[in-house]
């Protein structure tokens, strides 16, 4: 019977409930109206829609918000089930030796959540285990750590389980699976709870003067609202989902030595067990040489992508006719569709040997550089800088135009005297969007800007390898062994968190000069 | 009542007029894509004289205006036949560079459109453009006397590096004659100068309309027949595209000769 409920099938419930509602409060709306219509205030229709809408919204709305908490609940109750004197976070004797106290304490809070990070995998094993049909949730109860050989048994079954399954794991994780299983049965049951009780107030409420059309409106308005709550909230959460790494990252790593550290060269270090002498990570964590190298291919990137697409905008809004930019427009934004992974391509086996062959090979060693990225990033970016400006040099009104050609300047002198200083403040905005999206840019950069693992300074050679933001996330997420309680991993959080925050400033930049050019002609 | 007081702005303002021909133009067409705007227009404006253009909306008035400096070049679709002659020489003849063209026939538009530019910057843009000025001072003078020419120096001799768009509407409107008047044109093209502005604004743009009489020829684009009466000596009224009377702005308005003419001015048709 609970396994029945889930989710999925509470939506499809309350969906066929809806359905009924619609069906029913259109009846009763009709038999209530007694024959005579018009006595209604609201149309059967619209009395349908609102059972159906106070059937459905608000089970629907709990339900995403059940599938959205429910692991942050359960993440809650396991931190909490696990006392501080668990044994398995003491920290041996002579692993204490020499260490302040300040570092045994940083080290227990990692076997903490170490171990915490164990018992929820065993958790998850074990349900596997049992879908894969080798036990039932009866004999799991009494499963002791030391009985058999669990670890083997589990992994022979294709489980991923942690280091080791210790007594106090299992017991940790049984009771963290009878908690989720709660969990899982309580939405669902919620959710058809509300919609039933929704259903039958709906019902009940119609009457001849009921205004279903203005609830019905009401219930609209807040779906819409939900909406766009949606979307911010989806940033909130990104930024909750980086900040908490991060700032352990900061406290155990350094501010000072992120922002201002002139290497990157991580070496796997574990979190909260610095390596080298005076308790110092080896693992050498500096944003400078990646930021140098993502602003570096972003400013060669703009250099191609700002001249190209704003003349590109100039020539398509002031100087093409009809036919042409009929043609050109659609052609240029087929160019903004090509997924970034082919752009990378066409850089790492076009561009690349071509710029070699150009510059020759002392000056650039390797077909993947600075250049390289930034010019293939720069095409990428055009029809983003010709549409933006395109846009608002258009907004520009017809009246400019014409001011200006009626006192006898040429379409040249039009633009660059009249046209571009009264849309300046839109196209920076559209300027400073491209390096927000060139700062972020990804796929470019790790096929065409170099793949080092290791840097030290700054590369000032336009046509040397360079490792940006982007590159070092997708190397240190994507393997080289470091696992993921590793200081390296946080520290891709870090960047992740900065990066977040830089195009955050350019983009609020963006805006506000956008806002301000469209104060100019309101 | 209003008759009279019209007539004796008929008295005053209408009777004089240069009787040398400035722009005269001969068969024009205008064709809109498939429309035919413009209907064989024959029509000889006199320099230093205000000539009005009335008519109903869509009568092909403003279109007909914009062919005498060009700007229906602008317009892709727009195609103009016949011939148009400024001092002689036709204007849409191939030798004839449009850019120059308009900086001999200014134009001033319905709405005021000032450039997002300072005061100062608005008036000297024309100038600039054609190197009129040979030197800061000579710069200065121009747009003094522009600004002067326009009825605006006293308001904005102390504000010419504000932008121009923060001035009012009746301001912003004389801004742009001023701007018009500082490339030195030979004639001046209005198209509805006074629609966007509210009645004092327009007096004061109406009194100005007849000083620049004395030193350009002046073409103006009206919905309202009184600031037609009011303003100009020669009236030519259009209708479907046809250019149906052309005369004397007293005759036009006492004694018109078309029945077409006589039911606009007196509010049948319109």
């Amino acid at each position: 019977m609970s396994a029945l409920l889930t989710l999925p099938t509470a939506l499809l419930i309350v969906f066929i409930l809806a359905a009924v509602g619609f069906v029913l409060g259109r009846k009763r709306a009709i038999s209530a109206a007694g024959g005579d219509q018009s006595s209604l205030h609201s149309l059967p229709k619209q009395h349908g829609w609102h059972v159906a809408l106070a059937t459905a919204a608000p089970a629907f709305v709990l339900i995403i918000f059940w599938s959205f908490f429910s692991g942050l609940v359960s993440n809650i109750y396991v931190e909490a089930i696990v006392p501080d004197d668990q044994p398995e976070l003491r920290l041996p004797l002579d692993q204490r030796e020499g260490l302040s106290d300040r570092e045994i304490e940083i080290r227990i809070e990692g076997r903490r959540d170490l171990f915490i990070a164990n018992v929820k995998s065993l958790a998850v094993a074990i349900d596997g285990y049992i879908a894969n049909g080798n036990a039932t949730e009866a004999e799991v109860g009494n499963w002791r750590a030391d009985l058999a050989p669990l670890q083997e048994r589990l992994r022979a079954d294709g489980q991923v389980v942690g280091a080791s399954v210790t007594q106090g794991a299992l017991t940790h994780a049984l009771s963290l699976r009878s908690f989720n299983r709660g969990l899982a049965v309580t939405g669902p049951a919620l959710a058809i709870a509300l919609s039933v009780i929704g259903f039958a107030l709906s019902l009940a409420l119609i009457k001849r003067d009921f205004r279903a059309r203005i609830a019905v409106e009401g219930w609209a308005r807040g779906f819409l609202v939900f909406a766009s709550t949606m979307a911010i909230l989806t940033t909130v959460a990104i930024l909750y989902a980086l900040t908490a790494p991060s700032l352990t990252f900061f406290r155990e790593y350094g501010v000072f030595n992120f922002l201002f550290g002139l290497e990157w060269a991580p070496a796997g270090d574990v979190a909260g067990v610095p390596e080298g002498h005076d308790g110092e990570y080896e693992s050498a964590l500096g944003f400078l040489p990646l930021i140098w190298g993502t602003l570096y291919i972003a400013l060669v990137a703009l250099l191609v992508s700002v001249p190209l697409g704003l003349f590109a905008a100039i020539y398509l809004s002031e100087f093409a006719s009809k036919r042409v930019r009929a043609w050109v427009k659609p052609a240029l934004e087929i160019l903004a569709g090509v997924p970034t992974i082919v752009y990378g391509i066409f850089a790492l086996v076009t561009i690349g040997p071509f710029l070699q062959a150009v510059v020759g090979s002392t000056v650039m060693p390797n077909t993947v550089s600075v250049v390289t990225a930034g010019t293939v990033m720069g095409m990428m970016l055009v029809p983003f800088v010709s549409s933006l400006s395109d846009d608002v040099i258009n907004a520009v009104p017809q009246a400019m135009r014409d001011g200006s050609l009626g006192l006898g300047a040429t379409p040249s002198e039009t633009v660059l005297q009249v046209i571009l200083p009264a849309a300046l403040p839109g196209i920076v905005g559209a300027i400073v969007l491209a390096a927000s999206r060139a700062i972020g840019e990804t796929m470019i950069v790790v096929l065409a800007a170099g793949a080092l693992s290791n840097v030290t300074g700054l590369e000032p050679n336009p046509f040397g390898a360079v490792v940006t933001v982007t590159t070092r996330i997708v190397a240190v997420l994507t393997g080289e062994g470091s696992g993921f309680d590793s200081i390296d991993v946080l520290a891709v959080f870090a960047l992740a968190f900065t990066l977040f925050f830089i195009t955050l400033g350019l983009n609020l930049l963006a805006q506000r000069m956008v806002a301000k050019y469209r104060e100019q002609y309101d | 009542m209003e008759d009279t007081d019209m007539n004796d702005m008929l008295m005053t303002r209408n009777s004089v007029g240069s009787e040398d021909i400035k722009i005269s133009a001969r068969h024009v067409q205008v064709f809109y894509g498939d429309t035919h705007a413009i209907k064989d227009v024959d029509v000889d404006i006199n320099d230093k004289t205000v000539t009005a253009f009335i008519g109903p909306s869509g009568c092909g008035k403003s279109t007909f205006l914009r062919c005498l400096n060009r700007m229906n070049d602008t317009i892709d679709i727009a195609r103009v036949e016949g011939e148009i002659l400024l001092d002689g020489e036709d204007i849409y003849d191939k030798r004839v560079d449009p850019v120059q063209l308009r900086a001999k026939v200014g134009m001033v538009f319905q709405k005021p459109n000032p450039f997002p530019k300072s005061i100062y910057d608005n008036v000297a843009y024309g100038p600039k453009i054609h190197g009129l000025a040979k030197s800061k001072g000579e710069l200065d003078e121009i747009v003094e006397k522009s600004l002067r020419r326009a009825a605006l120096w006293d308001e904005a001799k102390d504000r010419l590096d504000q932008p121009g768009t923060g001035l009012s509407g009746g301001q912003q409107q004389r801004l742009c004659i001023a701007r018009a008047v500082a490339t030195n044109p030979e004639v001046l093209l209005m198209d509805e100068p006074c629609s966007a502005l509210d009645p004092i604004a327009t007096a004061q743009v109406e009194e100005l309309i007849d000083e620049l009489r004395e030193n350009f020829s002046v073409v103006i684009v009206t919905h309202s027949m009184q600031q037609a009466a009011r303003v100009s000596q020669k009236t030519a009224f259009f209708h479907l595209g046809n250019l149906v009377e052309f005369d004397d702005t007293t005759k036009i308005f006492s004694n018109p000769e078309d029945p077409r003419t006589e039911s606009y001015i007196t509010g049948r048709i319109g």
